[in-house]
């Protein structure tokens, strides 16, 4: 019996069939989801003069309780250059929100920076929870999962968010008009 | 007021090109600022005219330009 051909392999059956096929990859054959990607990366060292400059305010316009609470220099894994918080953290998080939005591709009036919380589970992964005008807007691009992965270095953070489409809001919902909720980093 | 909007993009808007000189209705996006930026920028606008941008007003054409974020502060001052 031959073995069940790989995805690979299907792939390269399908392209070669003609110069006028069409490369079918998962997300566009019929019925499968839709995926949406944001990416965002942001210089630890903004986080820290905001921080510097603005204080508690800062925080507590950005981040929930969960994320300052995460970010606080309690935890032993981080390093702080500020006094009392993980700027490194606090920036990766930043990145993951701003990612989150180019996920859900908002028009005009954006989510509150709070109703993208980023939470760490007990082992360690970390999870995106929406909540209010979020929250609709992913609800009405039929995103029903996301996903992220957060990393720092010294310098800089980076988040990749990865929403999955479903039903009919993952072939449109909101078209992006935000140059900062756009690929451009 | 107008001198205190481009005095906080100054220093807080990352901007590419000079805050005392870039035109009333020039993208301030497309300039350089961030979306990190645009949030020091609504923090020192609101220390600056103690005043405090509501949830409906963050939104990207608030901090767009220079002439949006007058409109918005006066909005902002009045209510």
């Amino acid at each position: 019996m031959n073995p069940a051909p790989s995805l690979l392999e299907r792939t390269r059956d399908h392209s070669s069939t003609g110069p006028r096929s069409r490369r079918r990859t998962g997300s566009d054959r019929p019925g499968a989801p839709k995926v949406r990607v944001g990416v965002d990366l942001v210089p630890v060292v903004d986080v820290a003069e905001s921080l510097e400059r603005f204080g508690a305010r800062y925080l507590e316009r950005v981040f929930t309780p969960h994320e300052i609470e995460c970010c606080s220099r309690a935890d032993a894994r981080t390093r702080s250059r500020a006094p009392g918080y993980s700027v490194e953290s606090l920036a990766a998080r930043f990145a993951a929100k701003e990612a989150t939005l180019k996920v859900l591709r908002p028009v005009g009036w954006r989510p509150d920076w709070r109703s993208i919380e980023v939470r760490r589970t007990s082992g360690g992964w970390c999870e995106i929870h929406l909540s209010g005008r979020a929250a609709t807007l992913a609800a009405d691009a039929g995103i029903d999962e996301l996903e992220v992965s957060l990393t720092h270095e010294s310098m800089v953070a980076v988040a990749v968010v990865v929403g999955r489409c479903v039903g009919a809001g993952g072939t449109g919902g909101h078209e992006p008009d935000d140059p900062t909720t756009q690929g451009d980093a | 007021m107008d001198e205190t909007i481009r005095t906080v993009l100054a220093e807080h808007g990352r901007l590419a090109t000079d805050a005392n000189t870039i035109d009333d209705n020039a993208d301030l996006f497309a300039a350089g600022m961030t979306s990190h930026a645009s949030v020091n920028v609504m923090l020192a606008l609101e220390d600056a005219f103690d005043i405090e941008f509501s949830e409906q007003m963050l939104k990207k054409s608030t901090f767009e330009s220079i002439a949006s974020i007058r409109a918005g502060v006066v909005e902002m001052a009045g209510s």
